[in-house]
C-alpha cells in the first residue's frame, strides 16, 4: 500500500516537476524584489531624513513619517537585522562627518588610548565621532538607538566618558587620584580658506570634559560633610 | 535587470556559476580577517576591562538581536548558568570556526547561518564601536545563507561525490547586483544633495580627518581642481553604477573606476577592510560569473 502510494507520489513529481521548478521560481524572484524594495525604501528615508537633519528642518511628508513609522515595526526591524537590510548607504554624505580627538590627563602627563591594532583604533575614533555628532547635534543621537533619544541619553554619554576615563586611569597606573578626560572636535581650514592663505593647522576645541576621582568627594554632585 | 542577465546570454557572454565559490570563499575569508584583525585588543572591546563594560553598552541596544550580556541572561533564565568572560570565550572561538567551516565548504548553510549569528551578535555586543562595514558583512553573510554557494568547489560536494546539478544561480546574481546598484546609487545621492560635496570641501574635509591613514598628504594639489572633479567623479560613478555595470559595452571601465575609487578609500583614508569587501562584492557580483572556474565544468546541466 505505501508502496503503491510512493510510486503514486514519485509520478506526480515527475508530471509537476517543470511546474514545481517554475513555482519555486515565482517564489524566488518575488521574494527577491521584495527584499530590494525593503533596502531601497529603508535608504530612501534614510536620505530623507538626513537630509531634514542637516537642514535643521522637521521631517513634515506624511509619506516619509508613515514609511518611517512602517520601517520601525517589529517584524520589520526583526527582518532589516537578520538580512543585513537595514544599513543606510550614505556614506560620507551629506556632509563629512566631523571627528576628535580624546586626551586624558594625569598627574601633568597626558594619557591616550593605545591599541595595537589600527583596526580597533578605527572602531574608537568611529565611536568617538558618533558621540560628537550627539554633543553637536543633540535631538539626532546618532550613536544611540532611537527608542532613548533626551536627557537620559546625554547622561549615558557621560556615562561613557567616565567609563573611558576610569579605564583608561586605571590602565596607565596613574600616580594622582584624579584624572581629566576630553573629547577635543579637530578643526582644520577649509579649502576655500587654505587656499585665501589660512595655514594648514590642526586646532582643537574643547567640546566636553570629565573628571574622574577616587576621591567621591571631589564629584561635583557631592556635597562635603 | 533580468533582462539585462538574459541579455549577457544572448550575447554570448557565458554566466557561470563559479562566483558562487568565489563569493564564498572571499565573504568568509574577509569576515576572518577582519576578526582576526581585533584580536590583539579584543579584550579593550569586548570584556570588563575594555574602555566601555559590556553592561553600560548594553543600555542601549535596541533588543533586536541579541547580545553577549542578553544572552547570558537568558541563559541564566534557562538554568544555565554562564559567566561573562567564558561566553565570550566560546564565541571567539566558534565564530572563526563557522567561518573556516563556510570557507571549506562544510555544512555550508548551516556553518553561513552560525557565522551569520555570531557575527551579529559580537558586533552588536559593541554597537557603539559599529561603522559602515559591518553592515556589508551581515547582508554579505545572509546572501552566504541564502545563495546555494556550497554547490562549487565544497567539502559538501565532494562529500557528496560531485552528484550536484548546476545550481540555479542567476536569481542570486541579480539579487546580489540589485543590492549593490541600490547602495551605490543611494550612497551617490546622499552626496550630491549636499554642497560641499559638489564643491570638493567634503574630499578635503575627509582627507584631513586625524583618524584615517593616508600614505601620503594630498595637500600639495589644494590649488588645482582635483578635489572639486575627485568629488564630482565619485557622485557620477555611484550615482551611474546601476546603468554602466549593467551595460555589457562599458561594464569593465565602469568596475575599474569602482575599483579605483575603493583603492583610493584604502590608501588615502585607511578604511583598508572597507575598500577590501566593496572590492570583492564588486568582483563577485561583475567579474566572476564571467570566468569560467575548472570545477564548473564537471557539474551536470540541471534538470
Amino acid at each position: 500500500m505505501l508502496q503503491w502510494h510512493n510510486n503514486l507520489f514519485k509520478r506526480w513529481l515527475d508530471v509537476k516537476r517543470s511546474a514545481i521548478a517554475l513555482f519555486k521560481h515565482r517564489i524566488i524572484y518575488t521574494w527577491i524584489v521584495l527584499h530590494l524594495l525593503f533596502i531601497f525604501l529603508v535608504n530612501t528615508v534614510s536620505v530623507y531624513s538626513s537630509y531634514k537633519e542637516f537642514h535643521q528642518q522637521p521631517v513634515t511628508s506624511r509619506v516619509a513619517i508613515a514609511m518611517e513609522k512602517l520601517l520601525n515595526a517589529r517584524p520589520f526591524m526583526y527582518y532589516g537585522r537578520y538580512t543585513g537590510a537595514e544599513t543606510g548607504y550614505g556614506f560620507f554624505g551629506i556632509n563629512v562627518r566631523s571627528n576628535g580627538v580624546w586626551m586624558g590627563e594625569c598627574a601633568g602627563e597626558g594619557i591616550t588610548a593605545d591599541f595595537r591594532s589600527y583596526e580597533t583604533t578605527l572602531r574608537f575614533f568611529s565611536m568617538g565621532n558618533a558621540l560628537t555628532d550627539d554633543f553637536i547635534k543633540p535631538g539626532a543621537q546618532d550613536s544611540v538607538t532611537k527608542h532613548l533619544k533626551g536627557d537620559i541619553m546625554n547622561q549615558y554619554n557621560q556615562l561613557v566618558f567616565r567609563n573611558i576615563a576610569a579605564t583608561l586611569f586605571s590602565k596607565h597606573h596613574c600616580l594622582d587620584t584624579a584624572m581629566q578626560l576630553s573629547y577635543n572636535m579637530l578643526d582644520f581650514p577649509t579649502l576655500a580658506a587654505v587656499r585665501s592663505g589660512a595655514p594648514l593647522r590642526y586646532s582643537l576645541i574643547k567640546a566636553i570634559s570629565v573628571n574622574y576621582s577616587l576621591n567621591v568627594y571631589d564629584h561635583p554632585s557631592a556635597k562635603r560633610p | 535587470m533580468t533582462t539585462l542577465l538574459q541579455n549577457d546570454h544572448s550575447l554570448r557572454q557565458q554566466i557561470y556559476p563559479g562566483w558562487l565559490f568565489f563569493f564564498r570563499i572571499n565573504v568568509a575569508g574577509f569576515a576572518l580577517l577582519h576578526f582576526l584583525a581585533i584580536q590583539p585588543d579584543f579584550a579593550d572591546l569586548y570584556s570588563y576591562k575594555g574602555y566601555i563594560y559590556p553592561d553600560i553598552m548594553d543600555t542601549t541596544t535596541d533588543n533586536i538581536s541579541p547580545t553577549l550580556v542578553s544572552l547570558q541572561a537568558f541563559l541564566q533564565r534557562i538554568h544555565i548558568p554562564v559567566a561573562y568572560e567564558p561566553l565570550l570565550l566560546f564565541c571567539r572561538i566558534a565564530y572563526p570556526l563557522c567561518l573556516l567551516m563556510l570557507i571549506s565548504g562544510l555544512f555550508t548553510r548551516l556553518s553561513a547561518i552560525a557565522s551569520l549569528f555570531f557575527q551579529l551578535l559580537l558586533i552588536k555586543s559593541i554597537h557603539l564601536y559599529e561603522y559602515g562595514i559591518d553592515g556589508f558583512t551581515t547582508f554579505a553573510l545572509f546572501y552566504c545563507c541564502v545563495f546555494p554557494v556550497g554547490a562549487v568547489y565544497s567539502v559538501d560536494r565532494w562529500r557528496t561525490h560531485g552528484k550536484h546539478h548546476t545550481p540555479d544561480h542567476l536569481p542570486w546574481l541579480f539579487l546580489l547586483r540589485g543590492h549593490l546598484c541600490i547602495a551605490y546609487f543611494f550612497s551617490g545621492f546622499d552626496k550630491v544633495i549636499g554642497v560641499t560635496w559638489r564643491n570638493g570641501e567634503a574630499l578635503w574635509k575627509a582627507l584631513h580627518s586625524h583618524n584615517y591613514y593616508s600614505v601620503f598628504a594630498l595637500d600639495f594639489l589644494v590649488n588645482t581642481p582635483f578635489f572639486l572633479l575627485a568629488g564630482w567623479g565619485t557622485i557620477i560613478l555611484e550615482m551611474t553604477y546601476f546603468v554602466f555595470m549593467n551595460m555589457r559595452s562599458v561594464r569593465k571601465y565602469w568596475l575599474n573606476g569602482i575599483i579605483l575609487l575603493h583603492l583610493f578609500i584604502a590608501f588615502f583614508m585607511g578604511l583598508f577592510f572597507f575598500s577590501a569587501l566593496l572590492i570583492l562584492l564588486n568582483l563577485s557580483a561583475y567579474y566572476a560569473p564571467y570566468v569560467k572556474f575548472a570545477g564548473v565544468r564537471r557539474l551536470q546541466p540541471a534538470t
